[in-house]
């Protein structure tokens, strides 16, 4: 009864705008202190004192390092004049079929993606470039606006990957191994996506097509080496086992600064402070959810809803199949309405004890929960990457999220293909980690 | 007065996240620099996450100023702008009731925490904790300079 009047309030403050972070940690800390939710002998005091205990050790997490770092590591590599060169290299990779630029942009995406770990920061990142280059060559606004936002969401599932980084924290699971398992997924993703932009583009004739050059191919890919460098950097040096994730943000946070600095000449000292304070104004949004979680997931643990929703989905006897299709069609709605990382936090707890009952390792488990959620961050209402590629269009949300339908349909697919296809996500990190 | 004090802090905090920012990069590059050097520093792993407690919850109160916080634009616009008004004023009473309990709680943990040491620094755990009940202070103080000024629009 706490618990469905816990989350009746956790949607209630949503919907009245509250903000997520305050939304989760309102009722939670209310509930908690109210009298009679805990055993007469239970001191508020002692209440009070758990809840300071539980907001510090919800972040006090080496881990969770890596969140404002590769948010800083990406702002930096945003300043510093890699977008543009990401996206001229991909259209020389692939300006030749049709759609070319939209096919660009995806590629640029998941080449970003390599670099930032955050969807909204790869959307932003080449969505200011991308969208006006893609309206200039004919694409519809909300199409271009659409693709961009499309190719954001792969920054979450192509390592680093903030929330993978969440549920690894949350779960122990490895998260190098979880990198490693989101590879193969986010490279299908973006060829999904290229498939709707070529087919779009042919069926109405959209953008213009340019000449395959070699030449081409060459002096853009020698413009963009040094951004190139960035993902090989932080993914090799995690996938290798040279350095820990956090340790990797923390050295692309560097060698961005070496681009950005001495390479493209791009960005100027003066313009750290307040790249810094930005980054870690974003990470603070992500982890002042996390701590304000801590506190909730507490009250429903203390409360044993993880068993009781456990002993309520084994009482549907449904196959593994069936399960996991119920829980990928759940995570999909929720997906729709709830932002990542409150979804992460919230749900993991109890999906995490029933991924034996769905014939599912917690690391395929953990990159089909984030590629699931990265679907979210496309669909109307709280789809974050179709917000900023709104912001940045200034086209409205209902506009861009129907131009995103196709995108969303093929998304779904390729997240099929993961859950009953185990090699596209465990085959990477066996092979890396034998 | 209370809308300048909240502006006037709010600029410090900012440094001091700029600070806090910095510092965690160089010292998680001097971790992996010493540790290749063959002498790796105990303490590193420690201050950092210690730091980034302090990122969270300063780091909050500038995302609550910069009114940069996720969330949704909610339903009250639609009621018209004196239930708009009540909601945001229930809202923000609400949340004041919140960092204000946190505070109180959080200072009484503090003092008590003071008895505990860090395990690689031995430093008294009250340093690290105080940044709670800190940060919950400043919440206040700009939840009141919201509610004392003209309503402000909470969410991107």
């Amino acid at each position: 009864m706490i618990v469905l009047l816990l989350f009746t309030c956790l949607f209630a403050l949503i919907a009245l705008g509250l903000p997520i972070a305050l939304s989760i940690g309102l009722p939670a800390i209310g509930f908690m202190l109210t009298p009679g939710v805990f055993p007469a002998g239970v001191q508020i005091s002692a209440l009070g004192q758990t809840i300071v205990q539980l907001l510090f050790a919800g972040v006090d997490s080496f881990d969770l390092l890596a969140i404002p770092l590769f948010m800083l590591a990406g702002a930096i590599m945003e300043t510093g004049g890699i977008s543009r060169q990401l996206i001229d290299f991909s259209d020389s990779l692939v300006g030749w079929v049709p759609g070319g630029l939209a096919c660009a942009v995806i590629v640029a995406s998941m080449f970003f993606a390599g670099i930032s770990g955050s969807a909204a920061a790869d959307t932003a990142a080449l969505g200011a470039i991308a969208i006006p280059a893609m309206i200039r060559q004919g694409y519809p606004p909300a199409f271009s606006a659409a693709v961009v936002a499309a190719g954001g969401s792969i920054g979450v599932i192509i390592p680093p990957s903030i929330p993978m980084v969440i549920f690894g924290f949350l779960t122990n699971v490895s998260i190098a191994k979880l990198f490693a398992g989101g590879m193969l997924v986010g490279v299908l993703f973006g060829l999904s996506f290229m498939a709707v932009a070529v087919w779009h583009a042919w069926r109405h004739g959209y953008g213009t097509r340019q000449v395959f050059s070699l030449r081409l191919v060459w002096a853009s890919f020698k413009e963009a080496i040094w951004s190139l460098g960035a993902p090989v950097i932080v993914l090799g040096g995690i996938l290798a086992g040279i350095v820990t994730v956090t340790e990797a943000a923390a050295l692309a946070v560097f060698y961005a600064l070496f681009v950005a600095m001495a390479v493209n000449r791009r960005l100027k000292w003066q313009d750290m402070p307040e790249l810094i304070i930005r980054s870690q104004i974003v990470a603070a949004t992500i982890l002042f959810i996390i701590a304000m979680a801590k506190v909730f997931t507490w009250l429903v643990a203390m409360k044993q809803t993880p068993m009781l929703v456990q002993s309520a989905i084994n009482s549907l006897a449904l196959p593994p199949w069936g399960l996991l299709l119920l829980v990928m069609a759940g995570l999909l709605v929720v997906g729709c309405i709830m932002e990542t990382t409150a979804a992460l936090i919230l749900l993991v707890p109890v999906l995490a004890a029933i991924t034996p009952q769905m014939g599912v390792d917690p690391i395929q488990f953990g990159v089909l929960m984030v590629v699931n959620l990265a679907v979210g961050m496309l669909t109307p209402p709280v789809g974050i990457c179709l917000f900023v590629s709104c912001g940045i269009s200034g086209l409205p949300l209902g506009q861009v999220g129907r131009a995103a339908m196709p995108l969303v349909a093929v998304a779904i697919a390729a997240l099929l293909i993961a859950c009953y296809w185990p090699p596209l996500t465990t085959w990477f990190p066996s092979l890396i980690y034998k | 007065m209370l809308q300048r004090l909240s502006q006037a802090i709010n600029a410090a905090i900012e440094k001091v996240l700029f600070v806090i920012g910095a510092a965690i990069c160089l010292i998680l590059f001097a971790q992996v620099v010493f540790r290749y050097a063959g002498a790796s520093l105990g303490w590193s792993e420690e201050v950092s996450r210690h730091l980034l407690v302090a990122i969270t919850f300063l780091g909050g109160t500038v995302a609550y100023k910069r009114a940069s916080f996720i969330g949704l634009k909610g339903f009250g616009h639609r009621l018209g702008p004196a239930i708009q008004r009540a909601i945001v004023v229930g809202l923000q009473v609400l949340t004041l009731a919140c960092f204000g309990l946190i505070a109180w709680f959080g200072a009484a943990y503090t003092v008590k925490a003071a008895e505990h040491t860090s395990s690689s620094l031995q430093i008294p755990m009250a340093i690290p904790f105080s940044v709670i009940p800190a940060a919950s202070v400043i919440f206040v103080l700009h939840v009141l300079a919201d509610i004392s000024g003209a309503p402000r629009r909470k969410t991107p």
